[in-house]
């Protein structure tokens, strides 16, 4: 990118590089791309510019991750918890069928029931802190 | 302090209907949009945050002009900034467009201080 400065820094080391994030994006405050995109980069402040046609290369790309992830935390939390989709579901406090989809990678979730599918996942105590028997009896939750 | 925005806005209309632009700074442009509608509850996609950062543009006037600036100090980068209340949030704006005639987007967040257009608008 000749004679094109960093509108962050003013560098003109610019090149185009291959950026995995991270990338605000909805209600995500950080997204990392499960598959690096080209964009051009600022190899000063590490700022990524916008051509034409990169927004929706990013949203594409935000969606697969997003998905992806989200189709992880799902199997591993019926694997480890050898439960049905629908007792996941009533923990999250999504439908069946919303879960389905989610599964199937067929809608992105919010971040919030990405957030909590991911603590699911990573944390083996927090299924059974979230069993909705337990949601409004603070004994057992605590 | 000149009252006449560099860049006249026929001019920059034009390099967005011709998709004659870029963002050199997303982090002050479109994660400050997504950012700000997040927090309002109507969250954007990049895209979406692209085409109101165009179309907010689209929408200025000649007196929600505020004043050019040197860039990086350098004599080749002036930009022109300007200040409007839109979907009923204040933004600060800013961009050039380029020796080539492609539109720089640069800055599109809220002010960080209180901005007065040519017309005596104070936008904060």
């Amino acid at each position: 990118m000749k004679n094109k400065r960093c509108g962050n820094c003013g560098s003109f080391e610019i090149t185009k590089n291959k950026v995995e994030g991270p990338f605000r994006w909805k209600d995500y405050p950080l997204v990392y791309l499960t598959s690096p995109i080209s964009l051009l980069q600022c190899n000063a402040c590490g700022e990524t510019m916008r051509l034409p046609g990169d927004s929706e290369k990013i949203d594409h790309a935000v969606e697969e991750s997003l998905r992806h992830y989200t189709q992880f935390f799902i199997a591993k939390i019926l694997e480890r918890e050898n439960c049905k989709q629908i007792e996941l579901a009533a923990r999250l406090g999504v439908s069946p069928e919303y879960l389905s989809s989610l599964k199937a990678g067929n809608r992105t979730p919010s971040f919030q029931t990405f957030n909590f599918l991911r603590t699911l996942a990573m944390n083996e105590g927090a299924f059974q802190v979230a069993a909705p028997e337990n949601a409004t009896r603070l004994a057992k939750v605590g | 302090m000149a009252s006449i925005a560099k860049y006249p806005l026929t001019d920059v209309f034009r390099a967005i209907d011709e998709t004659r632009y870029w963002f050199s700074a997303p982090s002050r442009s479109l994660a400050e949009v997504i950012r700000v509608f997040e927090k309002l509850g109507a969250p954007k996609s990049e895209a979406e945050a692209t085409h109101f950062i165009l179309q907010g543009i689209k929408l200025l006037q000649e007196t929600d002009f505020v004043q050019s600036v040197l860039q990086w100090n350098d004599p080749k980068c002036i930009a022109d900034v300007y200040g409007k209340v839109i979907e009923g949030q204040p933004w600060f704006i800013k961009f050039r467009i380029d020796e080539d005639g492609v539109l720089e987007e640069i800055s599109f967040h809220p002010p960080n201080k209180s901005m007065t257009t040519v017309n005596g608008t104070v936008i904060f």
